[in-house]
């Protein structure tokens, strides 16, 4: 109780409860993600079971969770394949990873699941906690027809934010500036031994594949399993958002040939030793969903494979290729180099996927991140160029594999536990009325730098920034199973201040400097703060709890998960 | 033809058994304890005579008792990627991947407790954006050197990358310097406080190299020039100006004026194949007898060269030579201790060294003993002086006791060069001056803008003592006076400039009696750290074979097939090549190779077409670039 004594003697001595909320709503658009609501399921606290979707086949399912201590949940899909909401898991299959689930924790689940067919058994494309990989290509066992429900085994579970498409993987977007992102969900594929030199192959039937599967993305260097001479098929449905012509330009490397069919109709095809740099050809592809298919054949030799489009003023866009700016992950990757810890905190610098890449999907790069590690954590990622926080987690600290080993080219670290993504935008801005600030294009050109950081006797740093009108510090300690942030702004003079204390889907207040937040799932209590007051940002598909900072002022906070 | 007189290296060592840089110059080791990987990416001595380390795992370590035992503390760890370390006012100084920074011990625990951040650089995340330093200047301010990033070939996609940056610790201002620079390990200043950068073998750099910087210069790689006209450069070269037209850096200069031409160019795999540390002998004679010349460490062939500089017409050019070879990794760092004992920090992940290990602190110390070797080289109207670290036996000096060739590289996008435009150069007279010391050479076709291979042979000190080395490069830029020379100069665009290189053992084309049927399909691949990805490949006896070998690595690779278990064979003898085999593709014509391909430029590949030899058996394949083939080398067994 002592420790809340200042803050209740702040609270009599400000004009304005500093802790009431005021609302801001912004303009900000919210990111298309191709997902729809379910119409008539009930969000929030469920007393009894309940069916999501009478039926379904090829399935993207979203949803947050929140269990209390000790119950139990499952997720049917299909009627039939029970995941575990209470254990992060499928039954009777582990996880890549065992997750702890925490109770009364928010949790985003995301599931793409592939309906069985007459030759395949259904499929867990992927399934990510907290966009930690729960499960990549899992094979199910029998055939299924059924609902998509949630089963109440015992106790309570309350769901929230439900979003869902009948496709196994992210369809075709329009992003909010008007670009139409192409994009199809799922692509099933065949590999085929070829005798070397193979030219060319007409006669499909007749051959056998040796692999089958799904993928996201034309990695013919991965899926090819080592093979030097070889075929490749996709096939997959794009569904075209807006009637355009689209050009389509394609490149393969020499010898490669490659051909993309559209509708069953070949559409492009470069191959064998040309010359030329890539194929071109334009198409007028009308609204609503077409057959796509790509044949890659190899008969020796260096393999490559990209697939773009060009649409109105876009400029080049990536089409399930794995060329672009961005870094994508690959399903595997499982060597692991353990940074040693001791009785000090770790502070690594390092450069950072963010937010983690879910398989296929591209990833920015912050490249001037810390990351601060003691024990079995918490642990937590800060980005020195925005101020934020980046990431948190308990468990192991860090993996350093693709720093330490060979030349350690992506120089990324990765968390050993199951990290909780945080928003990744500026940490301080001069002004709560718009949109909070985005990361910067150009980090070295704005007015926050950090400026050093200074150890304590426990080895934990404060981070000195400067920003704007006069410097901000920022320390961070463990404190049981989370975290303590205190944050301070210092300028002469009466400048204010405004810093970012939470961003999440959702944030509600539970009492008086009391918030439950929903992606990511963190509960935080404000235990002292000196400043005019809280707002609740609204926009662009977020809320963001700001608080004001005046000259010489502060607020300390706790994060718990 | 006219490489016949040029006589191998090795060759010429062979004769010279008599002489080891041992009895000279001994490499000592410092210990390491076990748990620490001291893989050295920068050092300095700190005013205690400790050794400040950091490594490339980030962190720092404070080592004494250098002498004996020597002691280990963890002063920091967790930076990133820190590729050099300077000690000033009691403070450290390293540059990480994103930033320059200030460690400072504020409660004497031997342990960092504040992390300033002198200065940041934008990043965008390629791992080939090194950055290194600080170097500071006497006015207190301090120089550092960046990485431009790769992408199948160098890029700057962020500010200053590929440029030499100034930092004014006063108005703390960062202002770029001079720029293309493309993998500037290491830079030092010279006896007058000039700078020094080394670079390393690349796209725009034929070869390995030292350039003097001054403040506007423009050292070559192209890519750098994308902020050439940004506030604060003072750098007039542009990007439309550099392409491959030019031939040579020469041709460049005279076209552009602005072209900074290397002060002493090291030919790639004969001296070094990746020059790193620079530093300035200023011992004074406590290391021996080169005082005020400058020292070049090489991480490829973990190696020092010596460098010898003159002034001519108002620039810097000069002589480089071997100095000595055997250290333990790859040498990235060098600093001398108040004892004038020379510290050498190394380092091998990622990038194989020929010494072998993956990381080394050694040492080397002067036994005191004076080398006859060739002290300095200087340009004069009509030829080359050779002067000698001792007094030379006047009956030893003759014309025939001299072997002069000159060549060049090529300046283009491609990664490096093979030598080109190899002239010989007639000897009409060896005249040894009065101080006894120095050979006064006059040469036949002597001409600006080349590269001068001195070789010797027979020359013998007074006392009767043979040379140490035998072999040095003097770089051309300009003959005193001003002079023209004999030819035209580095820009005449004649076949010798092509680079082009057929070869009997390279067969491209499918034989026409295979009737377009191919038996096996092999694809050989490099992977980074000078390895084949595939190690173990098997075909059938005589099977028709088409191997493609793909190089997706960020320097030049080959694949040769040798007759047996004859790698090592083949490899050393692809290393006694010198300048021919720089101009062939480090092949050596030797019964032993049975076929190869071309050095292949990264991301691109070379397809080959041969029979598998008819007897079964293990058939050791390698890469013959200099300094590859101990580690990127395999086995075809042949069923």
């Amino acid at each position: 109780m002592l420790r809340y004594l200042p803050l209740i003697f702040l609270l009599a001595a400000c004009s304005r409860d500093p802790l009431v909320l005021e609302v801001i709503e912004t303009k900000e658009a919210t990111a298309e993600t191709g997902l729809q609501t379910i119409e008539g399921i009930v969000e929030g606290a469920m007393s009894e079971d309940q069916t999501l979707l009478d039926e379904h086949e090829d399935l993207t399912i979203k949803f947050a969770y929140r269990l209390t201590e000790g119950s139990k949940a499952d997720l049917l899909l299909e009627g039939q394949y029970a995941f575990s909401l209470d254990q992060a898991r499928l039954k009777d299959m582990p996880a890549r990873t065992k997750m702890e689930v925490t109770p009364d924790s928010w949790q985003d689940i995301e599931i793409s699941y592939k309906t069985a067919t007459d030759d395949n058994p259904a499929l867990i494309v992927a399934a990510y906690l907290n966009g930690n990989l729960l499960y990549y290509q899992q094979p199910l066992k029998e055939k299924a027809d059924g609902p998509l429900s949630i089963k109440l085994v015992s106790g309570q579970v309350e769901i929230a934010d439900v979003e869902y498409s009948r496709s196994a993987g992210r369809g075709s977007t329009v992003d909010p500036a008007g670009n139409i992102i192409l994009n199809v969900p799922l692509l099933r594929y065949e590999l085929y031994d070829l005798e070397p030199g193979t030219e060319d192959v007409k006669d499909w039937a007749s051959m056998e594949p040796v692999v089958t599967g799904y993928t996201n993305r034309f990695d013919i260097n991965y899926l090819r399993e080592g093979k030097n001479a070889f075929a490749l098929r996709f096939f997959g449905k794009l569904h075209v958002p807006e009637t355009e012509e689209y050009t389509f330009q394609m490149w393969t490397s020499n010898p490669a040939r490659g051909r993309f069919y559209v509708d069953g109709d070949e559409r492009l095809h470069r191959g064998g030793d040309q010359s030329t740099w890539r194929a071109n050809e334009t198409l007028s592809l009308s609204e609503g969903v077409h057959d796509v298919r790509v044949d890659y054949i190899q008969k020796g030799g260096w393999n490559a494979f990209n697939l773009g489009y060009l649409v109105g003023n876009q400029g080049k866009m990536s089409f399930n290729s794995m060329d672009g700016p961005k870094a994508i992950a690959r399903p595997g990757g499982t060597s692991t180099l353990e940074v040693e810890m001791d009785e000090y905190p770790y502070l690594l610098r390092s450069f950072l996927y963010y937010p983690a890449p879910k398989v296929y999907e591209a990833s920015d790069k912050r490249t001037h991140v810390i990351s601060v590690g003691e024990g079995q954590g918490p642990h937590y990622s800060l980005d020195l160029q925005s101020g934020a926080l980046l990431q948190v987690w308990r468990g192991g600290f860090a993996d350093v594999h693709e720093m330490w080993d060979g030349r350690g080219e992506p120089q990324v670290m990765k968390p050993l536990g199951n990290s909780l993504v945080l928003d990744g935008r500026m940490q301080w801005a001069t002004s709560a009325s718009s949109s909070w600030p985005a990361f910067p294009d150009d980090p070295d050109e704005d007015d926050f730098a950090h400026r050093a950081h200074e150890l304590d006797e426990a080895g934990r740093p404060t981070f000195l920034y400067s920003f704007g009108p006069g410097e901000v510090s920022d320390k961070i300690v463990p404190d049981g199973t989370g975290l303590l942030r205190e944050l301070t702004f210092t300028a002469g003079g009466n400048p204010e201040a405004f810093t970012q204390v939470a961003a999440a889907r959702t944030i509600t207040e539970t009492a008086p400097g009391q918030y439950a937040l929903r992606g990511p799932g963190l509960k935080i209590t404000i235990e002292s703060y000196d400043g005019k007051g809280l707002s609740l940002q609204r926009g662009g598909g977020m809320d963001r709890l700001i608080a004001q900072i005046p000259a010489k002022g502060h607020i300390r906070y706790r994060i718990d998960w | 033809m006219r490489y016949l007189l040029s006589i191998t290296a090795v060759l010429l060592c062979l004769s010279l058994s008599a002489q080891r840089e041992d009895d000279y110059y001994k490499i000592e080791k410092v210990s390491i304890p076990k748990g620490v990987e001291l893989e050295v990416g920068g050092m300095d001595f700190m005013a205690d005579g400790r050794l400040a380390v950091c490594t490339r795992r980030g962190e720092i370590w404070l080592i004494g008792d250098l002498e004996k035992e020597a002691s280990y503390v963890q002063f920091a760890r967790g930076l990133h990627e820190p590729l050099g370390l300077a000690v000033r006012d009691g403070a450290i100084y390293v540059s990480q991947r994103g930033e320059v920074t200030k460690l400072e011990d504020t409660n004497g625990d031997d342990r960092a407790d504040r992390f300033e951040t002198v200065y940041e650089l934008p990043l965008t995340g390629n791992y080939h954006e090194y950055h290194y330093g600080p170097l500071f200047r006497p006015d207190g301010s301090m120089m550092a050197t960046m990485n431009v990033g790769w992408e199948g070939g160098g890029v700057s996609r962020v500010k200053w990358r590929g440029w030499m940056m100034r930092y004014d610790v006063d108005a703390k201002e960062l202002k770029p310097y001079a720029a293309g620079l493309r993998s500037p390990a290491g830079f030092g200043t010279n006896a007058q406080g000039d700078i020094f950068v080394a670079e390393n073998q690349g796209d725009w750099i034929g070869s390995g190299r030292i350039t003097h910087l001054a403040e506007g210069d423009f050292a070559g790689h192209r890519e750098s020039l994308v902020w050439a006209d940004q506030p604060g450069s003072k750098v007039k070269t542009r990007l439309e100006d550099i392409h491959d037209d030019h031939k040579t850096m020469y041709a460049a200069r005279k076209a552009l004026g602005t072209v900074k031409l290397p002060a002493v160019w090291f030919p790639h795999g004969i001296l070094g194949i990746s020059t790193a540390a620079i530093i300035t002998d200023r011992t004074e004679g406590g290391f021996g007898p080169f005082a005020g010349q400058m020292l070049v460490s090489d991480q490829g062939q973990s190696k020092i060269m010596r460098v010898s500089l003159e002034k001519v017409e108002g620039e810097y050019q000069g002589a480089v030579f071997p100095f000595r070879e055997g250290f333990a990794s790859g040498l990235l760092r060098m600093n001398f201790n108040k004892d004038n004992t020379l510290y050498a920090g190394q380092t091998a992940r990622g990038w194989s060294a020929t010494g072998g290990k993956e990381f080394a602190l050694e040492r080397l110390r002067w036994t005191g003993k004076v080398p006859f070797e060739m002290y300095q080289i200087k340009a004069t109207e009509n030829g080359l002086e050779v002067e000698f670290t001792q007094p030379v036996n006047p009956a030893t000096v003759r014309a025939s006791a001299f072997t002069i060739q000159n060549f060049t590289y090529l300046y283009r996008k491609a990664y490096g060069s093979p030598v080109v435009d190899i002239k010989d150069n007639a000897i009409r007279s060896a005249t040894l001056l009065p101080d006894g010391k120095t050979v006064r050479l006059e040469l036949a076709g002597f001409r600006p803008g080349f590269i001068y291979e001195v070789k010797l042979k027979n020359i013998r000190a007074a006392d009767g003592t043979g040379l140490l080395h035998d072999f040095g490069y003097y770089t051309l830029n300009a003959i005193p006076g001003g002079g023209g020379g004999a030819d035209a100069g580095a820009d005449d665009t004649s076949e010798a400039m092509t680079g082009e290189y057929v070869a009997a053992k390279r067969p491209t084309e499918m034989p026409a009696s295979w009737n377009g049927k191919v038996d096996t399909e092999l694809l050989l691949e490099s992977t980074p750290g000078m390895k084949f990805k595939q190690t173990f490949l098997t075909v059938k006896a005589g099977a028709k074979v088409r191997l493609t070998f793909r190089n997706p690595d960020d320097m030049q690779h080959n694949f040769l097939l040798t007759s047996g278990k004859k790698g090592n064979v083949v490899g050393k003898a692809a290393e006694g090549l010198g300048l021919k085999g720089l101009a062939e593709g480090y092949i050596p014509d030797m019964d032993e190779v049975l076929v190869h391909t071309r050095l292949v430029e990264p991301d691109t590949n070379d397809v080959i077409y041969f029979e598998a030899p008819k007897k079964p058996g293990l058939y050791e394949y390698i890469c013959t670039v200099p300094g590859h083939y101990q580690s990127m080398r395999g086995v075809l067994k042949v069923e």
